[in-house]
């Protein structure tokens, strides 16, 4: 499968008062069609600034400082709003965390829809465009999509109004989803449901899917593929299976520690100590250096390279350099079976 | 853990009106017990009334029906309250859910957390009050670096640990934690969990601990309570629950709890919950010790 999206060492900064922040710095990575690929981080890592600057949505204070972007071969990183307008949407679309925010509260669910629906396909007549939003309605599981269209978000619950938002997004019948921590604002029953309903649409129409969250917990359902981030940078990268049974940088393992799932039985959860850095003027040599129980002495003076565990598996520690003493990672192997 | 009734909620009812013939039952008839120096959990979906018992159970609302008892004194009766106002405030504390709006953006961390002794006229047991403050944030493991700075200029973990650093400055018997970790980060939620438990174990504080997420009230609290609509369906250890969940909708919110391991997980089947319409409103029967279901 060829690569859909292609990112190569992008780097996004912000312009702040005091000074530079280094939002992302150097990620590359790549999308087959009808892929989900998780990308896992704590807030503040960069994880939802990167899905930002691939739909250029950022603010005017940030600017991509080096790298590219490629949708199908094409360069899109010097494309300008007009050029990026044609894309969104019908290339890309997004799907926000709060779902109330993203709706109108001032018009019903149904012209919401219908909105998204006429920018792709002007032409339509008004019973076109009605049944193509009952369509939608019906393919992100909102029963009686008859009588719901004409409700406004306020008589949704949250899980609806979720619902709601993917269909607008799935209007132009986009090839990437980015759905920024679609679930985080709903209860563990309905985050169940729309990841499921993320997993079927993307079954359905072979959309692929960039999902971003902080909790790894929720990934393993509906990703193929992980890329857990810190501070701005890419940490490990791997298919689900690679990072839940066999992770390899201690702050995967650090994750997966903190997850109350597997502390059964302990008296306290294995929390990663202290906060991320700030990006303002990130440390010298490997960012999760300070935070790091197995940091080497290198650790704090070069920043350690991405090294290859096979085709689909990479990790950015000093820990897998042949140089290095053997640790045994305290999670993973075990999980398997 | 001794067997004291710190907190016992007997028949709570309160109604929110919409208009003067409807109005929204947020809890129905709901009774249960806390006990001296344990974690209950409150569980259950958004909008089934977990934070309205939260606000009865601090006075924040007046109930229509039944009555909460604190040490024994009816908090909803007026002149029992006001008879024992300053115990019933001081003991009893609440941490909100949503940090960023329960702290005034306006004072600094250190006259935030100070702020209850002042009302309450405490003289602080380390001098000042800004040595009190500085003590609190040690003791939720924030730096003194932050006394003086702002609420907005502090991460939503390091927030939160503020709002508990509040409550905790009044040495409280009871806190009651609506949703204290759901805005936060999972590698920050389990420092604040982690906080909480040692706050239990070597201080003997109780906990009132309303949450949605399962897998952390799994871990942290002793007993647990499963509310849907306004209701408890399922009270009972931690560990029995979880192990012998027995109405269907606690078995609908165990299955919906998400695996960290990709074949296990991707086999794992949502058990949908629906409600009989016309269903006779149970009460609560013991099934085994000190499990109660609803029937």
């Amino acid at each position: 499968m060829g690569a859909l999206l292609e990112v190569k060492n992008l780097s996004v900064r912000f312009d702040a008062r005091a000074g530079e922040v280094q939002a992302v710095r150097g990620v590359s990575f790549s999308l087959a069609a009808g892929e989900v690929l998780a990308v896992v981080g704590e807030s503040g890592c960069g994880k939802s600034v990167l899905c930002k600057a691939i739909m250029k949505l950022l603010p005017p204070t940030a600017r991509i400082t080096s790298g590219s972007i490629l949708v199908n071969g094409a360069d899109i990183t010097a494309y300008r709003e007009r050029d990026m307008r044609r894309l969104r949407g019908k290339l890309f679309s997004m799907v926000f965390q709060d779902p109330m925010t993203s709706l109108n509260p001032t018009m019903t669910i149904g012209a919401q829809i219908g909105e998204a629906v006429r920018l792709h396909h002007p032409r339509l007549s008004r019973g076109e465009l009605r049944s193509r939003v009952e369509e939608l309605m019906t393919l992100v599981g909102i029963d009686r999509p008859r009588e719901r269209m004409d409700l406004y978000p306020c008589h949704f619950s949250g899980g609806m109004r979720q619902r709601a938002v993917m269909a607008i997004a799935l209007a132009g019948e986009p090839s990437i989803l980015f759905a920024d921590e679609p679930t985080t604002a709903l209860d563990v029953t309905i985050q169940s449901q729309i990841l499921d309903l993320l997993r079927e649409v993307q079954q359905k129409l072979g959309t692929a899917t960039v999902f971003v969250t902080h909790d790894l917990g929720v990934v393993a359902r509906v990703a193929d593929r992980v890329a857990v981030m810190y501070a701005g940078k890419i940490v490990e990268t791997g298919t689900a299976e690679e990072i839940f049974y066999d992770p390899r940088h201690p702050y995967t393992w650090g994750l997966l520690q903190s997850l109350p799932a597997l502390s059964r039985g302990r008296d306290t959860l294995r929390a990663i100590p202290g906060m991320p850095p700030s990006l303002e003027n990130p440390p010298r040599g490997d960012a999760f250096a300070c935070r790091n129980p197995y940091a080497l002495a290198i650790d704090y003076e070069e920043e350690p390279p991405m090294f290859r565990l096979s085709d689909t598996h990479y990790a950015a520690t000093w820990l897998l350099d042949p140089r290095a003493p053997e640790v045994i990672p305290p999670i993973g192997g075990g999980l398997h079976g | 853990m001794d067997n004291e009734i710190l907190l016992d909620v007997q028949h709570l009812t309160h109604f929110f009106p919409i208009t003067k013939k409807i109005a929204v039952k947020a809890v129905d008839d709901l009774s249960f017990q806390l006990r001296r120096g344990e974690i209950f959990g409150l569980v259950g979906e958004s909008g089934s009334g977990k934070s309205t018992v939260a606000r009865c159970v601090m006075n924040l609302y007046r109930p229509q029906a039944g009555r909460i008892l604190y040490k024994g004194i009816d908090t909803c009766d007026r002149r029992a309250f006001r008879k024992n106002r300053r115990m019933l405030q001081t003991t009893r504390q609440l941490i909100f859910q949503d940090s960023a709006s329960s702290l005034n953006q306006r004072m600094r961390v250190c006259d935030i957390i100070a702020e209850p002794m002042r009302i309450q006229h405490i003289t602080p047991p380390r001098g000042t009050h800004r040595a009190e403050a500085a003590f609190q944030m040690h003791y939720v493991g924030l730096d003194p670096s932050f006394l003086d700075r702002y609420p907005p200029e502090l991460s939503g973990g390091q927030r939160q640990r503020v709002a508990i650093a509040r409550a905790l400055a009044m040495e409280p018997e009871l806190l009651v934690a609506d949703e204290p970790i759901a805005s936060l980060d999972v590698s920050i939620q389990a420092q604040i969990v982690n906080l909480f438990k040692h706050l239990q174990q070597e201080h003997g504080f109780s906990f009132l601990f309303i949450a949605h997420d399962l897998a952390m009230v799994e871990f942290l609290c002793d007993r647990v309570g499963v509310m849907y609509h306004g209701r408890l369906l399922e009270v009972a250890p931690t560990e029995e629950l979880f192990q012998h969940p027995l109405h269907p909708y606690t078995k609908s919110l165990l299955s919906a709890i998400p695996i960290p391991d990709p074949v296990r997980e991707r086999a794992r089947k949502l058990i949908p919950y629906e409600e009989e319409p016309g269903a006779p409103r149970g009460t609560l029967r013991e099934v085994s010790p000190d499990h109660f279901v609803a029937e």
